[in-house]
């Protein structure tokens, strides 16, 4: 299986091929802004090394968030329309299970610091213990997973402060080659290409009153791990 | 510049606002742009709540329709990707997430299927738009009326735009949207100020005509807007309210306000467009013809003063149909089709513009009140 990998949700953009475990080309470059000219030329950069025609792809992976706003819908626009171009189903990864599986540790947690918000995500081998989610109190997140995690992302740093024993696993992108190898072994319909912003619009109605919207919100860890 | 394709098949989308649109167009032997398929995917009820567009919301919505909406107009037209001869996005002037998007999108399917992008200014789609309806040769006058912008341009040529006034505050359409929410009418503002209308007196209330009768072809509709909330305040203290809401206002106030409103605009754009009438190039009777596009110009009171106008002046008088008026994909791939039939592509790494004048040049010498921002003038 021949998957090609798009990241643009985090401080970098970032294109792999990946086949059967191989890996066939890959592009990171870091950046804060400016993905949006650079995805497309890095897309036909790996394409090009390879000597691989589009056609020839069988799946798309992206990475779904969170992260920037607009750099997680460049990697997603850019996705969704070349797999519809290319009749290949296309499969998103939140960064956060990215992060995790890249970090290659039993029990981990992902962490993605940005703007003022701090994403999180646990998972104890395959399984996901806490699903990727806003999280409002750091402290209590520590202090209700409890000893022996290793933790990785941009951010981590900062959790680990909080933890004594933590193991910091460094990590400041979602590794494509790793996205591309989640994407290869798993069931499109259960991964959509879905944008998973984790906070609200931040707009206003009239008066100043905020409006209801599900992904507004920082969750207590009490409630996410209720 | 590549080899030009004669007769190109284009997809095209656009994505600068608050419509998710896509087209498909042929572009004909003689010039004129065929419509295969236009879709629109509005999203004036996801915005209707804020009175007014929200660009997180915007971008949002972008992203979940876009490829759906593409494969539907691929399916309406009856073509597939492999029957497209080039893809066309909007990259600018707009809400830069949104443009994103829709960039992004275009630059997708060009990589995927081995097509020419053409990164289209979203003014230049409505500059050629009155093309979709059959051939109209250059050079013309185009008079650009929407919601973020208000310009006249001389359209000499594709590519060839010479501005000749330019509004130094507001866009008239941002002037209807607002003096519709002072009168307590629902979101998008425009047509509901126009429906409003047609029940009022045009002469009930004496508003100003910003800069009428002055020389030059600018525009100013700041005051209008401001001159329609005095008028309401005072209507609501003369049926005895405090003046405190478009609640206090009778159905008659509102109606006849919105008319004096849409009087006053008509008045101006004729003034306005006569000045620009005078430009050198149209003494030649052979260059008198006049297009009036974007959202604005589906306005029939407006449509019809300026028709007036043309008829006085001795120009031919021409428009978008009203499905092209506003924001459409129909437009960009028509102004991708022109470009890619004169050998006009763009490289893969173009970047989305929050600002793109369509006149480069005339952008620097625009009025001395316009309040450019910091990055030079919006568009």
């Amino acid at each position: 299986m021949l998957v090609l990998s798009i990241d643009t949700a985090l401080k970098g953009c970032a294109a792999a091929l990946w086949r059967d475990g191989e890996t066939v080309a890959r592009l990171v470059e870091p950046m804060d802004r400016g993905q949006a000219e650079r995805l497309a030329p890095l897309v036909a950069g790996v394409l090009a090394d390879a000597g691989i025609a589009p056609a020839q792809l069988d799946r798309i992976a992206v990475t779904t968030g969170p992260g920037a706003f607009t750099g997680l819908r460049v990697g997603l626009a850019f996705a969704r329309s070349f797999g519809l171009a290319l009749d290949r189903p296309v499969l998103g990864f939140s960064t956060l299970e990215v992060l995790a599986a890249g970090a290659a540790a039993e029990r981990v947690v992902a962490v993605v610091a940005m703007a003022g918000s701090l994403f999180a995500a646990a998972y104890e081998g395959r399984r996901c213990v806490l699903a990727p989610a806003r999280i409002a109190d750091p402290e209590a997140l520590v202090a209700r997973l409890g000893p022996g995690w290793s933790v990785t992302g941009p951010g981590a740093a900062g959790l680990a402060a909080l933890a004594s024993d933590w193991t910091l696993i460094p990590q400041d992108l979602p590794e494509p080659l790793v996205l591309a190898g989640l994407a290869a072994f798993a069931e499109p319909d259960a991964h959509p290409a879905k944008p998973l912003y984790l906070r609200g619009a931040d707009a206003k109605l009239p008066g100043g009153i905020i409006p209801p919207d599900p992904d507004a919100g920082a969750a207590s860890v009490a409630e996410l791990l209720a | 510049m590549t080899a030009p394709i004669p007769t190109p098949t284009v997809l095209g989308i656009e994505t600068s606002c608050d419509e998710t649109a896509v087209g498909v167009v042929r572009l004909g032997a003689d010039g004129r742009g065929e419509v295969l398929a236009s879709l629109v995917a509005s999203q004036v009820a996801a915005h209707a709540p804020f009175g007014g567009v929200v660009p997180e919301i915007a971008a949002r919505a972008h992203v979940e329709v876009l490829d759906g909406l593409v494969r539907r107009a691929l399916d309406e037209a009856g073509v597939g990707f492999g029957g497209l001869d080039g893809v066309a996005a909007t990259a600018g002037p707009g809400l830069i997430g949104g443009v994103m998007v829709g960039l992004m999108a275009g630059k997708a399917i060009a990589l995927a299927r081995g097509l020419p992008l053409v990164a289209v200014n979203h003014l230049e789609g409505h500059a050629l738009s009155p093309r979709l309806a059959g051939p109209v040769p250059f050079p013309y006058l185009l008079l650009l009326v929407s919601g973020g912008h208000s310009q006249l341009l001389a359209v000499e040529g594709l590519g060839r735009y010479r501005r000749l006034g330019s509004t130094i505050d507001d866009a008239l359409g941002e002037a209807f949207d607002k003096s519709a929410k002072v009168l307590g009418l629902p979101y998008p503002g425009g047509p509901a100020l126009e429906a409003a209308a047609r029940t009022g007196r045009a002469d009930a209330w004496p508003l100003p005509r910003p800069l009428l009768g002055r020389p030059g072809a600018d525009f100013s509709f700041a005051g209008l807007k401001t001159a329609v909330l005095r008028a309401a305040e005072a209507a609501a203290a003369a049926r005895g309210g405090d003046g405190s809401g478009a609640g206090e206002l009778a159905a008659q106030d509102v109606a006849d306000i919105a008319a004096s409103f849409q009087a006053a605009a008509a008045d101006v754009l004729a003034d306005r467009t006569g000045h620009a009438m005078d430009d050198a190039l149209f003494t030649d009777p052979a260059h008198r013809r006049f297009v009036v596009a974007g959202g604005v110009a589906a306005n029939l009171t407006i449509r019809a003063r300026l028709e007036a106008l043309c008829a006085a002046r001795g120009f031919a008088f021409l428009a978008p149909p009203l499905a092209y008026c506003g924001d459409n994909g129909a437009m960009i791939a028509l102004a991708g089709a022109e470009r890619l039939a004169a050998g006009l592509v763009d490289s893969l790494d173009a970047p989305a513009r929050p600002r793109w004048p369509l006149d480069a040049a005339a952008a620097t010498t625009a009025p001395a009140t316009l309040k450019p921002g910091r990055k030079g003038a919006r568009a």
